[in-house]
């Protein structure tokens, strides 16, 4: 059970959004870390990456990280040149900072698209935009319909003795058939929406989601916390320079008040989702103590 | 007195562009809570008639007469009234469902009311828990089967409050076990809810038990309107024998007096009480045994990796000439097994011996046509298979559809499609058919007219291996049958002792007779043992 998937979409978007845009606003090392930390353990727990895309992650990474001090030749601290560029300690701290920026936003854009797909993004956009739901809901049910009927068509020429032309000929050939196929369901479709008062004026919106008790907490804790940080940057602090030479990271005002509580928010996700895993691990084995061998 | 549901008065209707009505003065009055069965050959009127009860689906055209919902105006009828109360529900349960969730589909209607979703929350809860969908209440419509798509299509308008419910063919795309169920379930909302319920169905046998009142029209005009139990005698006569349930056909055969048995229970009591019997002997036509033209040894097949196994150790041959149909359930990988032995997917262990070339119908057999019209088609696979026109010509004169060329595929009916898919098989030369469910969707004279033609195809020396549920086309059609299940052929055998050695997979026909006459498969072989001019 994913405690992410019981919480409403609002603050689930409210959660994101500012994650996103905290991360993107910081180019602060400490800050930066901790958002990538968050997006890490929370994906980890909520919906692991697949191994293969690590490698690719890295890349980008150093590319970033080495590409910085290659296109920008400034900061004070020379430690070596590449091809008569003087790669500087500042700038190759900055690209780092950069790449994990990068990473973090590329974490919690993947994390969106595990949290708020299908029926909570319809959801979000559905009350302010009914038309524009229906018409996503009905572009989501139409992609997997076509994507088999394409199939069907192919592997029908397939076992009858192909088309007798190339390969781009062929698809095109399919494709032209797939296009009337479709014309032929939306007619379909759309008499069975006006049987269904399609065009009646006056469209609700159904909400399968009901914002609890629990939901208005999570979503004020939330609240709370981006108040703290923007109060606390307000303040000074969260400030950071790289050139000419690095600030440390403990010379702005209010620095640790910052770290704890952007640490919290980013972290959240995480520990929340934690906090669910151990509860639901401990209610089933005091429910059912005798079967604890099944239980891991 | 209390309104009628529907009250339609003299009522007529033209197409533009037709000088014949498709509705010729019809007058009919139905009441609240009846289960009305709409029957009719094809082209006789039937959707219409179910298209003139709803005012959203009234073609254009020149309409005479009265038509009335509880005694309002059908035209003059609120839009929201029309919406809600009237449910309409389509043959194609793929097109029909607009959204892309279980649960969104059932709340599309009511927010188009505009009803609070609070309301929306508790109507649906409601609808999923009547109709059993909570199962798949948040499942993507896209990965439903076709039974669970109509139920859900179903859900949908009895979401909105429908208190009529018009189905037009609802079954025709189901296995047999997912129309039962589908029909069940009409059922129970009719006797349990109240619900007004009127319906077309081709394959009478299983639909005239339910009903409790059936019209018959003919070209337009009302012949019949009646208890089912009536009704076999207008049917006949209208041409509809071939899909009147087994024991009315032997009821008609040996010129029963009312009641008419419907269900192979009352057919067993009819058989044992009322008719005589005489000895005779049925002849069957023995599997031909020549050559080998496909063998499978030991196949195995699955989809993916780690995905369970679906063909697991199929293992049989193939002779030239002989047809063979291959039974099971939904499900049981019988598509699989065709699609590997048309060669189009490979076994990870065994052996497939192919000895001649294949041509695989599928079972959506709208996606062998890619051109706009039949003959386009036909003419483009002809010269791609090094063929001239006249190879078109021969085969469209062989299967009779030579008047077809200049039609669309998709404007074909299901008969006529399936003959012209068959067409552009026998444009291949290819001695050996499969073919996916070829008899899906077709009515009761379309099914006996492709049994006939695969027949004829067998003896000019095809060889044809088909997939159904229907056992009453393999009886009718195969010289061999074969139960697939558990992912092999269970059991194999010629068709006569296929049908007659098991217990609970055969024939209606066999099931009334079994244990009152000598062994019978279909309704030819019984009528041998009938005295037929024995009365009562």
């Amino acid at each position: 059970m994913k405690k992410t998937d019981t919480c409403h979409p609002l603050p689930l978007l409210l959660f994101f959004l500012a994650a996103v845009l905290f991360s993107v606003l910081y180019m602060h090392p400490v800050l930066a870390v901790l958002s990538l930390l968050g997006g890490v353990c929370f994906l980890s727990l909520y919906q692991p990456l697949p191994l293969r895309e690590i490698p690719f992650l890295l890349l980008l990474f150093f590319t970033v990280c080495l590409g910085n001090p290659i296109f920008v030749p400034r900061g004070r601290t020379v430690l070596f040149f590449l091809f008569h560029i003087p790669i500087t300690l500042e700038s190759l701290t900055a690209g780092a900072v950069n790449g994990v920026l990068l990473l973090s936003v590329l974490l919690w854009c993947r994390a969106i698209f595990y949290a708020l797909q299908g029926d909570r993004l319809l959801y979000l956009l559905g009350k302010r935009a009914p038309k524009t739901a229906l018409i996503l809901s009905m572009t989501l049910r139409f992609i997997p319909m076509l994507t088999r009927r394409f199939r069907e068509i192919r592997s029908a020429q397939q076992g009858c003795g192909g088309t007798g032309v190339g390969k781009l000929r062929s698809a095109s050939l399919y494709f032209s058939a797939l296009v009337s196929c479709a014309l032929e369901d939306s007619v379909t479709a759309g008499a069975s929406m006006e049987c269904r008062g399609g065009n009646l004026p006056g469209r609700s919106f159904y909400a399968p989601y009901v914002f609890s008790r629990r939901d208005k907490w999570i979503t004020g804790t939330l609240l709370l916390l981006i108040l703290g940080i923007l109060t606390l940057s307000a303040l000074g602090s969260g400030a950071y320079r790289f050139y000419p030479a690095l600030s440390g990271v403990w010379d702005a005002r209010l620095s640790l008040p910052l770290y704890i509580v952007y640490g919290g928010f980013m972290l959240l996700p995480a520990l929340w989702e934690l906090w669910g895993r151990i509860t639901y691990v401990r209610a089933i084995y005091r429910a059912f103590p005798s079967e604890k061998e099944t239980m891991s | 007195m209390i309104t009628p549901c529907f009250a339609i008065e003299n009522l007529s209707f033209t197409y533009p562009k037709s000088d014949t009505p498709a509705l010729e003065n019809l007058s009919l009055v139905v009441e609240e809570g009846a289960f009305l069965l709409l029957c009719g050959k094809t082209g006789s009127g039937k959707t219409t008639l179910l298209h003139m009860l709803k005012k959203e689906m009234t073609p254009h055209g020149i309409m005479q007469g009265k038509r009335l919902y509880k005694g309002d105006d059908i035209d003059g009828l609120d839009p929201r009234t029309s919406a809600s109360k009237i449910g309409y529900i389509m043959q194609d349960p793929d097109s029909q469902l607009v959204c892309d969730s279980v649960a969104r589909e059932l709340a599309y209607g009511l927010e188009n009311l505009g009803v609070s979703p609070d309301r929306i929350r508790r109507t649906v809860a409601e609808t999923a828990s009547l109709l059993g969908l909570s199962d798949i209440f948040h499942a993507r419509t896209a990965q439903l089967s076709g039974g669970q798509k109509q139920l859900v299509a179903l859900g949908a308008v009895l979401a909105m409050g429908a208190q009529v419910l018009l189905l037009d063919e609802p079954c025709s795309m189901l296995d047999p076990l997912a129309a039962a169920d589908f029909l069940s379930v009409l059922e129970r909302l009719n006797r349990e809810t109240g619900v007004t319920i009127i319906l077309t169905d081709h394959r009478l046998e299983r639909t005239l038990p339910l009903c409790n009142q059936v019209l018959l029209l003919d070209a337009g005009r009302l012949r019949f309107l009646g208890s089912p139990v009536q009704s076999p005698y207008a049917l006949a006569e209208a041409g509809l024998e071939a899909a009147l349930p087994a024991a009315a056909r032997i009821y008609l055969k040996t010129g029963g007096t009312d009641p008419c048995p419907l269900s192979v229970g009352e057919g067993r009591q009819y058989l044992s009480r009322c008719v005589h019997l005489k000895e005779n002997s049925v002849e069957t036509a023995p599997a031909p045994r020549e050559e080998v033209v496909l063998s499978v040894r030991d196949a195995w097949f699955r989809y993916q990796k780690k995905s369970p196994d679906v063909v697991r150790g199929l293992h049989f041959s193939l002779y030239s000439g002989e047809i063979f149909a291959l039974l099971g359930a939904n499900g049981s990988g019988k598509t699989t097994a065709l699609s590997m032995l048309a060669g189009l997917l490979p076994p990870y262990s065994g052996k497939i011996k192919r000895l001649v070339d294949t041509a695989l119908l599928p079972q959506n057999s709208k996606s062998l046509f890619l051109q706009d019209t039949v003959g386009e088609d036909l003419h483009r696979a002809a010269a791609h298979l090094g063929k001239g026109r006249e190879a078109v010509e021969e085969a469209a004169a062989l299967l009779g559809i030579a008047h077809l060329m200049k039609q669309n595929p998709r404007d074909l009916s299901g008969g006529q499609r399936q003959k012209c898919a068959l067409c552009r098989l026998l444009l291949t030369d290819a001695p050996l058919f499969l073919l996916d469910e070829p008899a899906k969707g077709l009515d009761a004279s379309a099914r006996q007219e492709l049994s006939w033609i695969l027949r004829r195809l067998a003896r000019q020396g095809k060889t044809i291996l088909f997939v159904t549920h229907d056992v009453e086309f393999a009886a009718e059609t195969a010289h061999r049958c074969g139960l697939f299940f558990d992912g092999t052929i269970t059991a194999q055998a010629d068709t006569f002792s296929f049908f007659t050695e098991s217990t609970a997979y055969t024939t209606a026909v066999r099931r009334i007779s079994r244990g009152i006459t000598a062994p019978a498969v279909t309704i030819e072989q019984l009528t041998a043992y009938l005295e037929v001019d024995c009365e009562g």
